[in-house]
C-alpha cells in the first residue's frame, strides 16, 4: 500500500509537470469537461432529486419531536450542501466517469496505444492524465453546485407536496441557517474529490497489467480507492472546516 | 546504423534477452524472425527505449540511446532520437478516441508545421500507402484489421523517419492484404531510403523483403544466410 501511495504521488506531481503542455492545447481538456461533465448531467438530476426527496422525509420525521417547521430548511439544507450532494455525486461520479477513464487509459496500455505515444515523443501522463485531472478539478464542483440547486428545490417542493410543509418555512429555514461557511466547505471538499477522482483513475490506469483481467482488476482498485480517499477527505475537510 | 551490443533483458525472473549483438546497416531491410514468444517484440522495444535494457548498449546514428535512457534529464534527447524512428505496432495501436487524420498527425507533434502543412503531409502518406483521402475522418473503429495497419505505417513514416520498425506486420491478415503490406515494406523503404527492421514469423515477407536476416531462439539473436529453406531454422 505504501509502494502504491509513493508511485500515485510521483504519478500525479509528474502529471503536473505538463501543464505548459496542456495549456497551449486546451482541446484536451475541453474535450474531457464535455465528457466527465455534460455527459454526466441526467444521472446527477435523478440522484440529485432523489438527495432532496430523502432529505425531507428523513427531517420531516424529526419534526415529530416537536421541531419548528422550518426546522427542514434549516437543517435539510445543511444536511445537502455540506455533505449529501458533495460526497454522494462525488461517489457517483467515481462509479460513471473514473471507472471509465481507467478502463480507458488501462485498454490503451494493453493494446500499446500509450507506447505508440511515447514513441512519437509524447508523454503519455501528460497528454492523457492532466487533463483529466484539471477537468476534474473544474467539472466535480460545477456538478455539485448542479446538484445542490437540484436536491434542494427538491426537498422544498417534497416538503410540500408529500408532507404539506409550507415553502414559505422551509425558504426561511434555509435563508436563516445556512451560511457561507456551509456552501463554501461542501465546494471545498469537490475541488479535493475532482482531484483524488481524476488522479487516482489516471494512475489506475496506467499500472494496468496485460490482458482484460488487468483492465477489470484495476478499475475494481480504482473505484475502490477513490471512494476510500473520498471518505477519508471528508472527514479531513469536515474536521478542518466545520469543528 | 543502429548497433546493439551484449543486450539483456529479464522480467523478474524470465530471461528473455542474453549477450544480443545486433547490427542494421542504414538503408537495409533487416528482417528477425523467431517463433511466438521468443521475445522479438522486447528487443524492439529495448531498441526503442521503451522498455530499458538491464545490461548492453543501444547505439543510434552514434547516439548511446542506453545512456539516455537512463537517466530522466537525457528524456529530450532521447525524446529526439526517437523521433528518427517509426514504429508500426502488431495490433497497429491507433488511438481509438481520434480520427486516421488525428492519428496520423501526432506524428507530426514536434514538427510545429502550420495545419495546411500537416494535412498536406497526411494526404501524402495516406497515398504513399495507397489508401482513399475519405478515410481521413473515420475513426479506428470503422476501419478493416487490414486499413488499420496501413494508416499504422502512414502514421509511422509521417515524420520522415531514418528508420521504420515493423512488429509482426502480417499477423492477422488476409492474403491479398499479407501481399499489399509485404509490397509496401519494400516499396517504402527503396522510395523513402528508411532502415526498415521487421519482427516476423511469416516466412513469405522474410522470403520477399528481407536482406538480413536474424534469427531469435535461445534468448540470442543469430546472424542467418538468407536461404529459400528459412523454415529450417525453426526445427
Amino acid at each position: 500500500m505504501i509502494r502504491h501511495l509513493g508511485r500515485y504521488l510521483l504519478f500525479t506531481f509528474r502529471a503536473f509537470g505538463g501543464m505548459g503542455y496542456v495549456l497551449r492545447r486546451p482541446k484536451l481538456i475541453l474535450n474531457q469537461i464535455y465528457y466527465l461533465g455534460l455527459l454526466s448531467l441526467p444521472v446527477i438530476s435523478f440522484t440529485a432529486i432523489f438527495i432532496g426527496m430523502v432529505v425531507a422525509l428523513i427531517v420531516t420525521y424529526q419534526l415529530e419531536a416537536g421541531l419548528p417547521k422550518f426546522y427542514i430548511g434549516a437543517t435539510g439544507g445543511r444536511t445537502i450542501l455540506i455533505e449529501l450532494a458533495p460526497v454522494v455525486i462525488s461517489l457517483l461520479i467515481v462509479a460513471r466517469v473514473g471507472s471509465n477513464i481507467t478502463a480507458r487509459i488501462g485498454t490503451m496500455k494493453v493494446t500499446e496505444q500509450i507506447d505508440a505515444l511515447e514513441t512519437k515523443g509524447i508523454n503519455a501522463v501528460h497528454y492523457l492524465a492532466l487533463p483529466i485531472i484539471i477537468a476534474g478539478v473544474i467539472v466535480v464542483p460545477a456538478l455539485v453546485i448542479y446538484g445542490n440547486l437540484i436536491a434542494l428545490v427538491s426537498a422544498a417542493i417534497s416538503a410540500k407536496v408529500i408532507l404539506n410543509i409550507p415553502v414559505a418555512d422551509y425558504i426561511f429555514g434555509l435563508r436563516r441557517y445556512v451560511i457561507l461557511n456551509d456552501v463554501l466547505g461542501g465546494l471545498l471538499k469537490t475541488l479535493i474529490f475532482g482531484l483524488v477522482m481524476g488522479s487516482v483513475s489516471s494512475y489506475y490506469g496506467f499500472q494496468t497489467e496485460i490482458g482484460a483481467e488487468g483492465v477489470g482488476k484495476a478499475v475494481t482498485q480504482s473505484v475502490v480507492t477513490s471512494a476510500a480517499l473520498i471518505m477519508v477527505f471528508d472527514f479531513i475537510v469536515a474536521f478542518w472546516v466545520f469543528r | 546504423m543502429i548497433t546493439a551490443s551484449n543486450l539483456s533483458k529479464s522480467f523478474s525472473t524470465q530471461k528473455v534477452l542474453e549477450d544480443v549483438d545486433f547490427e542494421a546497416k542504414d538503408g537495409r531491410r533487416v528482417l528477425i524472425l523467431g517463433k511466438s514468444g521468443s521475445g522479438k517484440t522486447v528487443f524492439l522495444k529495448c531498441i526503442l527505449g521503451l522498455l530499458g535494457p538491464d545490461t548492453g548498449r543501444v547505439v543510434i546514428d552514434e547516439v548511446d540511446a542506453t545512456h539516455l535512457m537512463a537517466k530522466p534529464r537525457f528524456k529530450r534527447r532521447l525524446t529526439r532520437l526517437r523521433q528518427r524512428i517509426g514504429y508500426v505496432f502488431q495490433g497497429s495501436a491507433l488511438l481509438d478516441s481520434l480520427t486516421v487524420e488525428g492519428n496520423i498527425d501526432l506524428a507530426l507533434e514536434y514538427k510545429r508545421f502550420a495545419w495546411p502543412e500537416r494535412s498536406r503531409i497526411i494526404d501524402e502518406k495516406l497515398d504513399l500507402v495507397g489508401l482513399e483521402r475519405d478515410v481521413r475522418r473515420k475513426y479506428p473503429a470503422q476501419l478493416s484489421g487490414g486499413m488499420k495497419k496501413l494508416v499504422a505505417i502512414a502514421r509511422a513514416i509521417a515524420a520522415e523517419p531514418r528508420y521504420v520498425f515493423y512488429d509482426e506486420p502480417t499477423t492477422g491478415l488476409d492474403p491479398a492484404m499479407v501481399m499489399r503490406i509485404t509490397k509496401l515494406i519494400i516499396e517504402l523503404s527503396e522510395k523513402l531510403d528508411v532502415t526498415s527492421l521487421i519482427v516476423t514469423h511469416d516466412m513469405g515477407l522474410a522470403r520477399r523483403a528481407g536482406q538480413d536476416i536474424y534469427f531469435l531462439k535461445n534468448y540470442t539473436l543469430s546472424r542467418r544466410k538468407k536461404t529459400s529453406r528459412l523454415e529450417e531454422l525453426y526445427e
